[in-house]
C-alpha cells in the first residue's frame, strides 16, 4: 500500500449547476446553435487577499479549501516542499488574452504592473500557492482538451518519481472576453460549453494513511494514446476540464469495490490519455 | 535502474542565427545587441529594444526548411503562430538523424508564455474583416505543439506547457518523464514563443526593462531585454539513440522543480535552492562536480542579487564553485523559450569546453563565483552542468547536463 498513489478528495464545480445561494444562475449567453455557460462565482474574498487574486484564481482558491477540507489537510500539512500543485486548461487565464484588447483600447500603458503580473496561465495556481505555502513542484498545462488529464499525468509522474508526497491538481476553463468570442467563433456544433472548475488531492497512500485518510480510490495507471480522427464531439463541453469532469462525476458514482473507474480525454491532433482507477472501497464518498 | 537519456539534436531559431553552428560561432565572442523591431511599433513604449525575429524571414526560410525534412506543409497562419518553433524542430530533428519514417512514436513537449494567436484574432473579431474563422486552433495558447506534431508526424505524447520564464524548463521535465516512464521513446522538447505589444507594455510596466542592453550580474545592470524565437532539444532513450547509431551530444541527468511560495515577482533565493538541491540529489551528485551553471539571469536588479544567494546557499566551497554566467546578455530574454536556448546553450558548454562571454557586463558585481568577462569566452573542463529558470509566480527549475561519455 505504501507505494500506492491514491485520491484522497475531490471539488467539482459545474456552470449551470448547484448555483450559489441568494446568486442569480450565470450568464448562459447564448451565441448561436450552442451556448456558453459560466460559473457564477461567490463573493469575492475580503481584506488582504482581494488584491491578489483574480476572479479565476479566487475561485480556484475556494475549491482547494473545500478540497484540504475534505482531504483532512490542514494548513499546516498543506504548506512546504510535499506538497506540489498543477493547472490544466484549454485557454489557460482569460486575463493573459484579454491584454491586447487593453493596449488597442487604452494605449501603451493600457496594462499595470499588477495586471501583467496576473496575466500568466500560472497565475491561478502560484497565487494559492503563495496563500498556502505550497513550494513543491509546480506546472501549468495549457493549450489543448487534454490539459486537465495531462495536469494529473504530471501529478502522477511527480509522485512517483518521489519529488513529493502529494499534489494538488486543478482543471478550468475561463470563458470570458476574448476565449468566449473564440469558443463562439470555432465551436458552433458543440451543443453546450461549460466552464468548470475541479480540483482533486492526489498523494500517495502512505501520506494519507498517516493522516488516517480513507481514500477515494487508487491511481493505477495512466496511458498516453496517439490522435485517432473520428472521435465523436462531446454534446457537453468542457474544454480543457473534460477528462477530470468524467472522472470526478465517476467517482461520485460510489463504484462498487473491485470495479474499474477509466477516465479518457481526446484531442484529434494530440492523441488521448487514460487514467485507470480502482475505487478504494464503499466508504469513500464525493461531495461533488 | 532510471532509464538514462540522452540529447541527440539541437535547433535554435534566434534574431541572429539561423542554426546551432551559426549560434555558437555568434554567441561565444558574446553575442549581439538589442535593436529596434522593424515588424511591430515598440515606439511609445519606455523601452522597446529587442531581439526580433523578422516574421518575413522565418516563412520565407520555412517551406523549404519542412520540405528538407519531410514534414508536411503548414497554413500562413500556421506557420505565423509556429515559424519559430518549426524551424528550430527541423534543425533539431535533422541532426538528430530522424526523418519522416523513424517519428512515429516520437512526442513533442513545448513551452510558451502567451501563444497563440489570440492576439490577431481579437484584432479580425474586433475589425470585422471577415477572417476570424480562419484561426481556428492556432488561437489556443498549445498551437504550436499540435502543429509541429502534425507537420513532423511526432504521434506520441504531444503537450505544451504555460508556466511564464520556466516554461521550457518544465516542458523538459515532461519530456524527461515520458520516456523515463516508456510513453516515448524520442521527445522534442523545448520553446517556440513570439513577443508582443502586452510583453512590451507589461514589462515596461513593471520597469523590468532596460532601454539599451541586458547586462546580467553587472552593477549597472537595470534590466531585461526581450527576444522572440525557439530552441530545441531532441531527447532520446540512451539503449534506443545506440541501437540506431545516432549521434549522442549530450546527456540530461535529471531536474529538479520547486515553489518559492513567497511573491508573485519577486524571487526568493531559498525556492531556487531547493530546486538546485533536487537536481543534485536526484542525479547522486554533489555541487562540487557541477563544472557550469547557466543562470536565469535576467540583468533586474532582484533576480541577479537572489539568484546568487542561492547559489551561494547550494555551492558553499568558495573554492570549488562553478563558472557561472548568463547568456541573456547576448540572447535577451526569449519568454517561454528562455529555459529551452539556455539549456541549449548548457549542451554547447559542456561539448566546447567554453562559456560564450558576457560583452555586456561591463562593471561585474561580485557574485563569489567565477565569470566569464566580456571580451571573450572563457575556457572551462566541466562534465556536468546547470541550467536554472525562474518564472513569474515563484516557479523554480534546474536542469543538469552531462558530456555525452
Amino acid at each position: 500500500m505504501s507505494e500506492d498513489i491514491v485520491i484522497t478528495a475531490v471539488d467539482l464545480v459545474l456552470a449551470g449547476q448547484d448555483p450559489p445561494p441568494e446568486r442569480p444562475q450565470a450568464t448562459g449567453a447564448a451565441l448561436g446553435p450552442f451556448r456558453i455557460e459560466t460559473i457564477c462565482d461567490p463573493a469575492e474574498p475580503a481584506g488582504a487577499q482581494r488584491s491578489r487574486h483574480t476572479p479565476l484564481s479566487a475561485r480556484l482558491r475556494a475549491s482547494l479549501d473545500a478540497l484540504a477540507s475534505r482531504a483532512g489537510l490542514s494548513a499546516e500539512a498543506l504548506a512546504g516542499p510535499a506538497t506540489g500543485i498543477v493547472s490544466g486548461s484549454c485557454y489557460g487565464t482569460s486575463l493573459v488574452h484579454d491584454g491586447h484588447r487593453q493596449l488597442r483600447a487604452a494605449g501603451p500603458r493600457g496594462l499595470d504592473a499588477v495586471g501583467f503580473a496576473q496575466a500568466t496561465h500560472n497565475y491561478p495556481v502560484s497565487a494559492c500557492a503563495i496563500e498556502l505555502g505550497l513550494k513543491g513542484p509546480c506546472a501549468a498545462v495549457a493549450g489543448s482538451r487534454l490539459a486537465g488529464m495531462q495536469a494529473l499525468l504530471c501529478a502522477f509522474d511527480w509522485l512517483r518519481e518521489r519529488r513529493c508526497d502529494r499534489v494538488l491538481v486543478a482543471a478550468y476553463e475561463d470563458i470570458r472576453g476574448a476565449v468566449a468570442d473564440h469558443v463562439a467563433v470555432s465551436r458552433p456544433d458543440a451543443g453546450v460549453v461549460r466552464e468548470a472548475m475541479v480540483t482533486l488531492c492526489l498523494e500517495t497512500a502512505a501520506a494519507a494513511q498517516a493522516r488516517g485518510i480513507v481514500p477515494l480510490a487508487r491511481l493505477r495507471s495512466m496511458t498516453v494514446l496517439p490522435p485517432a480522427a473520428g472521435q465523436s464531439e462531446a454534446v457537453e463541453e468542457f474544454l480543457g476540464a473534460s477528462g477530470l469532469v468524467d472522472l470526478a462525476r465517476a467517482l461520485s458514482l460510489r463504484v462498487p469495490a473491485g470495479a474499474e473507474v477509466v477516465a479518457i480525454a481526446h484531442d484529434d491532433e494530440r492523441g488521448g490519455v487514460i487514467a485507470k482507477l480502482s475505487p478504494w472501497s464503499a466508504q469513500g464518498e464525493i461531495a461533488a | 535502474m532510471t532509464r538514462q537519456i540522452v540529447v541527440t539534436g539541437l535547433g535554435v531559431v534566434h534574431r541572429d542565427a539561423a542554426s546551432v553552428p551559426e549560434f555558437l560561432d555568434w554567441l561565444l565572442p558574446g553575442g549581439g545587441l538589442p535593436g529596434v523591431p522593424r515588424h511591430m511599433d515598440t515606439s511609445a513604449f519606455r523601452a522597446g529594444r529587442a531581439y526580433a525575429v523578422e516574421p518575413a524571414g522565418v516563412r520565407k526560410r520555412l517551406a523549404g526548411r519542412l520540405a528538407q525534412t519531410g514534414a508536411a506543409p503548414v497554413s500562413e497562419i500556421e506557420a505565423d503562430c509556429a515559424g519559430h518553433g518549426l524551424l528550430a524542430a527541423a534543425e533539431a530533428l535533422a541532426s538528430a538523424g530522424l526523418g519522416r519514417a523513424s517519428r512515429a512514436g516520437c512526442g513533442c513537449s513545448l513551452a510558451t508564455t502567451s501563444g497563440g494567436l489570440m492576439d490577431r484574432f481579437q484584432d479580425a473579431v474586433d475589425d470585422e474583416d471577415g477572417t476570424a474563422e480562419d484561426f481556428g486552433d492556432t488561437v489556443l495558447p498549445g498551437a504550436a505543439s499540435a502543429i509541429l506534431a502534425r507537420s513532423f508526424g511526432l504521434n506520441g505524447p504531444v503537450a505544451s506547457f504555460s508556466c511564464a520564464c520556466a516554461s521550457s524548463s518544465v516542458a523538459i521535465g515532461f519530456a524527461l518523464s515520458r520516456i523515463r516512464h516508456g510513453d516515448a521513446q524520442v521527445m522534442v522538447a523545448g520553446g517556440s514563443d513570439r513577443m508582443r505589444p502586452a510583453d512590451f507594455a507589461g514589462f515596461n510596466a513593471l520597469r523590468a526593462m532596460d532601454r539599451d542592453s541586458c547586462r546580467p550580474f553587472s552593477a549597472d545592470r537595470r534590466g531585461m531585454v526581450i527576444g522572440d524565437g525557439a530552441a530545441m532539444l531532441v531527447l532520446e532513450a540512451e539503449d534506443h539513440a545506440r541501437a540506431r547509431g545516432a549521434q549522442v551530444l549530450g546527456r540530461i541527468v535529471d531536474i529538479g522543480l520547486s515553489l518559492d511560495a513567497h511573491h508573485i515577482t519577486h524571487p526568493n533565493p531559498d525556492g531556487l535552492a531547493r530546486a538546485m538541491r533536487e537536481a543534485l540529489d536526484r542525479a547522486g551528485l554533489d555541487p562540487e562536480a557541477i563544472g557550469y551553471v547557466n543562470c536565469h539571469g535576467t540583468g533586474t536588479p532582484v533576480n541577479d542579487k537572489v539568484e546568487a544567494e542561492a547559489l551561494a546557499e547550494v555551492f558553499r566551497d568558495p573554492e570549488r564553485r562553478p563558472v557561472i554566467s548568463s547568456t541573456k546578455g547576448a540572447t535577451g530574454h526569449l519568454l517561454g523559450s528562455a529555459g529551452a536556448i539556455e539549456a541549449l546553450i548548457t549542451v554547447l558548454v559542456l561539448r566546447e569546453g567554453l562559456v560564450p562571454a558576457m560583452a555586456t557586463t561591463g562593471d561585474p558585481i561580485d557574485t563569489g563565483f567565477p565569470m566569464p568577462g566580456n571580451a571573450g569566452p572563457r575556457r572551462v573542463a566541466a562534465r556536468y552542468a546547470m541550467s536554472n529558470s525562474l518564472g513569474f509566480g515563484g516557479i523554480n527549475s534546474s536542469i543538469i547536463f552531462a558530456t555525452a561519455d
